[in-house]
């Protein structure tokens, strides 16, 4: 039941609270997490990152109803010496087959729009891969190959820039040289912050439903009155749908440039959040807790070098 | 002049007798409905459920169901269901035909050898229709707020029904909360550990936060006491009969105390009635069922 170069591994019972509190609800652009190609120079210059893929367990959903599909899930753990640095995965299956000879490599199951799942699990990262359903006469699955391509933003020390005491530099743009090369602009929201930017919103669409009754427009103007209302309306959301402990970013990253948002301690270890909302140019951090007024936040920007693959290769995988 | 009046009465009351006649005599019938299975490697997740359709000329007039299997068993031979000394009747759930989630009946996982199970048990449908006294009518009570309906009806069902104000239902609901020692001891009677109890209350806590907002004017609270869970629903509708549209309601609590809430879009008028539908011996049908050869996925 492993692949990967480095041996076999062995199964972790995962806590079943995890798969409760590490959901990515994220509501993302497809397009907010696309994945450069990693340059194979960059790549070669790191070397390849030494872990193995093993089956941690598996899940078997079936069902005679019509939606949704029946699907197999198995949960694939990490180890090797950079495993506990891959911070999210994505796979990709290339073959898949059951002991009848079904092909179990097509799923309909869609965890997020681009494929990125963040960590699951301390120490052993684990991630989903989902397949599609067995046949019942099955006992294992014969063969399953495919490519986890993994970020592990340790590997590129230009992947993670860092903001100390993030609370305390609310409602003013960020000014970081790592940030601004790229063009990105970022803003900690308070919640008094946020209160204006809902205001502001507001009487512009006030504005511009005044406008509109009083003249007729059309083409861009109408276009902007609509953006306007638009505007609004999202910050209605974000206003209502915020909790007391979250963390609200106004986010500006024309070229996509941003993986992902981190909370840290100053000394580095990861403060939890149990999910992340993203909402027209606004990130949200959903905290348990609040913030740690001395927490950091960790930009993790997509950067060739840490971006990696690791092959994987299943073999016998004993079905439920 | 009254004599037409009571002329009429008896008609209708006849009417009612033979409607209701009709309906329990009706040829109801419970059917398959889907199957679905989880199979898990590590045995954290798992289990069978068997969706139940009900036909019958009047289905619609069903408005809550309940289930109780009595044996279960896949082609192989395995028992998929093991009663309990303890078991005690399940609640009633409302029931609508054409619902995409069916009532589901949970078994235990089948050998993945079996390729079809046997299932046998009886439902019982709530028919209003079949008892005027299911659905009890209380007019005017948003004028009498924070006392217990006083009604025989209620009395010999064993219930107590209090629409209440939002300064009295918001400190029911702190009252009825549960604290966080009985969470904790909750959590360890189940083995859950206390770092996942404390990140599922955490989690629990912080969703709340996004949701949750006081009762308002449009809100109509209510609170039963219902032992023997007789209540089945509580609506509001104008003085006419119509409904009322209602975006959002629920319910917080057990049998001992239920708080309901029901948030209306627009402010109840004065003259709203309250109606509580309630199981009665004439409104509950029986149907036995027995499912042979049920296909497995």
């Amino acid at each position: 039941m492993t692949g990967g170069a480095q041996g076999p591994a062995r199964a972790l019972a995962a806590a079943a609270i995890a798969t409760v509190l590490f959901v990515d609800v994220a509501l993302a652009d497809p397009r907010a997490r696309r994945t450069p190609s990693p340059s194979p120079r960059a790549t070669e210059a790191a070397g390849p990152p030494r872990i193995e893929v093993a089956v941690d367990s598996l899940l078997d959903r079936r069902t005679t109803a019509d939606f949704p599909h029946s699907s197999l899930t198995l949960t694939l753990s990490l180890r090797g010496q950079d495993a506990s640095a891959v911070k999210s995965a994505r796979p990709r299956v290339a073959r898949a087959v059951d002991d009848t000879g079904r092909s179990v490599a097509a799923t309909s199951v869609v965890r997020a729009a681009d494929g990125w799942q963040d960590a699951r699990g301390d120490g052993t990262p684990s991630f989903a891969l989902d397949l599609g359903s067995s046949s019942r006469q099955a006992r294992s699955l014969t063969a399953v190959e495919g490519i986890l391509e993994i970020y592990l933003p340790s590997r590129d020390p230009a992947s993670t820039v860092r903001i100390e005491r993030i609370l305390s530099k609310t409602d003013r743009t960020l000014a970081v040289a790592a940030l601004a090369s790229r063009k990105i602009q970022l803003r900690v929201l308070s919640k008094a912050g946020l209160q204006r930017e809902k205001d502001e919103a507001g009487a512009k669409k006030a504005r511009a439903a005044k406008k509109k009754s009083e003249s007729k427009k059309e083409g861009m103007e109408a276009m902007a009155d609509a953006v306007a209302g638009m505007l609004a309306g999202t910050i209605e959301t974000l206003v209502s749908g915020v909790g007391e402990n979250d963390l609200i970013l106004k986010v500006e990253d024309p070229d996509q440039k941003i993986f992902s948002f981190e909370l840290a301690t100053p000394e580095g270890a990861p403060v939890r959040s149990y999910a992340t909302t993203n909402l027209e140019g606004y990130r949200i951090i959903r905290m348990f807790e609040p913030v740690p007024p001395t927490a950091t936040l960790q930009v993790r920007l997509k950067t060739a070098n840490s971006f990696a693959e690791v092959p994987f290769a299943l073999a016998d995988v004993k079905l439920p | 002049m009254s004599c037409v009046r009571m002329q009429r009465g008896n008609l209708v009351t006849a009417a009612i007798l033979v409607a209701a006649s009709l309906l329990a005599a009706e040829d109801w019938k419970v059917t398959p409905g889907n199957v679905e299975e989880e199979r898990s490697s590590d045995g954290r997740a798992g289990g069978l459920a068997v969706g139940l359709r009900v036909t019958g000329g009047s289905v619609a007039e069903v408005k809550a169901i309940r289930w109780r299997v009595k044996s279960a068993r896949d082609d192989r031979g395995s028992n998929l269901y093991m009663a309990s000394k303890d078991d005690k009747p399940r609640e009633f759930e409302e029931f609508a035909p054409g619902r995409r989630q069916e009532p589901r009946l949970a078994l235990s996982s089948p050998a993945r050898e079996a390729s079809s199970i046997d299932v046998a048990g009886e439902v019982e449908l709530f028919v209003p229709a079949l008892d005027p006294a299911a659905r009890q009518r209380f007019a005017g009570f948003l004028g009498r707020l924070d006392r217990p309906l006083a009604v025989s009806a209620l009395k010999s069902a064993k219930l107590e029904i209090t629409p209440l104000t939002a300064a009295v239902y918001t400190e029911r609901e702190r009252q009825n909360r549960p604290s966080r020692e009985d969470i904790f001891a909750e959590g360890r009677k189940h083995g859950v550990s206390e770092a996942e109890i404390k990140q599922a209350m955490a989690l629990v806590e912080a969703l709340s936060a996004m949701g949750g907002e006081a009762p308002g004017e449009n809100s109509v609270l209510v609170e039963a006491k219902d032992p023997d869970g007789r209540v089945i629903s509580v609506d509001v509708v104008g003085a006419d009969g119509q409904e009322l549209r209602a975006p959002s309601r629920g319910s917080t609590g057990l049998r001992e105390v239920k708080l309901f809430r029901i948030d209306l879009a627009e402010k109840p008028p004065a003259d709203a009635v309250l109606v509580v539908t309630l199981r009665t011996s004439r409104s509950v049908v029986t149907v036995p069922f027995r499912f042979q050869g049920v296909a497995l996925p």
